[in-house]
């Protein structure tokens, strides 16, 4: 199936006089998020985000690989979204969406480019050794606001997740076992995450967490990813109608309460399943940090 | 342990299924009859399209090898003929693989252990998407161990020290349509090995009256999978029984 099957005429007028009406068809107020569930697999680096039926599952893992030539104290991180048929069989496999393109840019532009993880810790010896961390990035199902939901997974993976801890002598490099030796957290410098806007009626109407009805109908939209301090790691709007200035320096009001919403509860999941493996209280006597 | 089953988990596809057993956790979405592209259009029956994608990193020869054995199976129980020029699409994600993607298994081995897992979930799936089969089939892990006794679904301990490994997959009337096997064995060790696989895969959706017939054999002969699916048709018909 090469394409989204469009919404009907009368399914996009109700949508839209509804809207006119202050009313989602859902019942959400206008800045509310749906219910927002986060969940940790077995593995260290797992993450499933839920946004109403949207559902996303990151996993994070390393190896290790030669450092390039040109960059020597930094390990390599990459993010890979490719988007299958199990998210909706618009999309086709081997072949780049537009909204894989959006995707993959966008996470690029959070959370690599504003360097939220701290490359320069995953380099083992300069030139030589460095952990190659990638992140993937896999759509299970496809109900909007993909890019939100994406940079949520994403972060609270990137967060869960615990390397191999190494040790260098001279020139030798071990790698230790999870078996041998307790994993070690990545070292994040901040927690960046998107806030997607939806706008309608020449930007009267500011909707957040569109649904895929909602999505279609829009006449664009305005993408802003920051972390909880308020910094702005970037603004995106790529095409539709054009929006007052005003407006965007509104959304980021909005954006910033949100993202502190984002932050608190990917702080308090990751803590409930710290406590979860925690069995026995044996956990800060095997933590890599203690002296030997 | 039965492995433990979620029958649509996921709103979009037309049928969906999470399948875990001891060792991995496959997720299944099942999408079709749909229009098929010119290029893979089939006159006078329904592609069946497979994909695979693996937990970390993208698809590779790994994966288009299991799709080539994936197909071959579902195209012996899919009902092709009687959606010609259509497309049903067939999408596996592997969310959790025994150690690693098998990297510590052996040559071999991590493909072998995550194909009834595949098979299983892309059964359940269909199932669940009201494409039509034949009959059904389902797939199980045989290990030989190193004494030469056979473990039917192993663990990832018995993974590791087996002499080899077989994934059988049986139709509904004992048709034996899948036979994956690595490692070292001869044919009589093949052989039995068939045998157990058999009985377990029939068990898996043997009704009542048969099961007790399974019982007496050391199989562990819970029919999983007839349960999982008589308790769908349940749910599906409560609306039925409540007017």
């Amino acid at each position: 199936m090469p394409r989204e099957a469009e919404p009907s005429n009368n399914a996009k007028a109700f949508l839209l006089q509804a809207l006119r009406e202050n009313v989602r068809l859902d019942g959400r107020a206008f800045d509310e998020f749906r219910q927002i569930d986060l969940s940790f697999g077995d593995e260290y680096g797992v993450a499933t985000a839920r946004l109403g039926k949207t559902k996303v599952m990151v996993r994070v893992s390393s190896e290790v690989v030669k450092a390039s030539a040109d960059r020597k104290f930094d390990g390599v991180f990459t993010i890979s979204t490719e988007l299958s048929p199990i998210a909706s069989p618009a999309f086709e496999v081997g072949r780049q969406d537009q909204a894989e393109v959006l995707l993959s840019r966008i996470l690029e532009k959070t959370i690599r480019r504003s360097g939220a993880l701290d490359t320069e810790s995953l380099c083992i010896i300069a030139g030589q050794k460095c952990f190659h961390v990638r992140a993937d990035v896999h759509v299970l199902d496809h109900d909007g606001s993909l890019v939100d939901a994406s940079c949520l997974a994403l972060v609270a993976a990137l967060m869960h997740y615990r390397r191999p801890d190494f040790e260098v002598r001279g020139e030798e490099v071990q790698i230790f076992d999870p078996r041998e030796r307790e994993p070690i957290k990545l070292s994040m410098q901040h927690q960046p995450f998107c806030v997607t806007f939806g706008y309608y009626e020449d930007g009267s109407v500011m909707l957040l967490d569109s649904t895929l009805l909602e999505e279609q109908c829009r006449e664009g939209e305005v993408m802003i990813s920051m972390n909880r301090f308020g910094e702005i790691c970037q603004i995106a709007k790529y095409s539709g109608e054009p929006v007052d200035a005003m407006s965007v320096l509104n959304c980021m009001n909005v954006a910033l309460e949100k993202v502190k919403v984002f932050d608190k509860l990917v702080k308090a999941k990751l803590e409930e399943d710290e406590k979860r493996r925690d069995v026995g209280g044996l956990m800060a006597e095997l933590s890599a940090e203690n002296a030997r | 342990m039965p492995p433990q089953i979620t029958t649509s988990p996921l709103s979009r596809p037309d049928g969906s299924a999470t399948y875990t057993d001891a060792l991995s956790t496959v997720l299944a979405a099942v999408n079709g009859p749909l229009e098929v592209s010119r290029r893979d259009e089939l006159p006078s029956e329904a592609t069946l399209e497979i994909h695979v994608r693996p937990a970390a990193g993208v698809g590779g020869p790994r994966e288009r090898w299991l799709e080539a054995v994936l197909h071959a199976v579902l195209r012996s129980v899919v009902l092709v003929h009687l959606h010609p020029r259509a497309l049903v699409q067939v999408s596996l994600q592997v969310v959790r693989e025994p150690a690693g993607g098998g990297v510590g298994l052996g040559k071999g081995r991590g493909e072998v252990a995550v194909l009834p897992a595949l098979v299983n979930a892309a059964v359940l799936a269909l199932v669940g998407g009201g494409v039509g089969l034949e009959g059904m089939l389902s797939a199980v892990l045989v290990a030989v161990g190193g004494k030469g006794e056979l473990v039917v679904a192993p663990g990832v301990e018995v993974l590791e020290g087996c002499e080899s490994l077989h994934a059988v997959a049986c139709a509904a009337g004992g048709g034996l349509v899948m036979d994956e096997s690595t490692g070292r064995f001869d044919l009589g060790v093949w052989g039995e090995v068939v045998e157990r696989a058999r009985e377990a895969c029939l068990a898996a959706f043997a009704s009542k009256g048969e099961d007790e017939a399974m019982a007496n054999g050391d199989v562990e002969a819970e029919p999983w999978m007839r349960q999982v699916l008589e308790e769908k048709v349940r749910d599906a018909n409560a609306w039925r029984e409540s007017t």
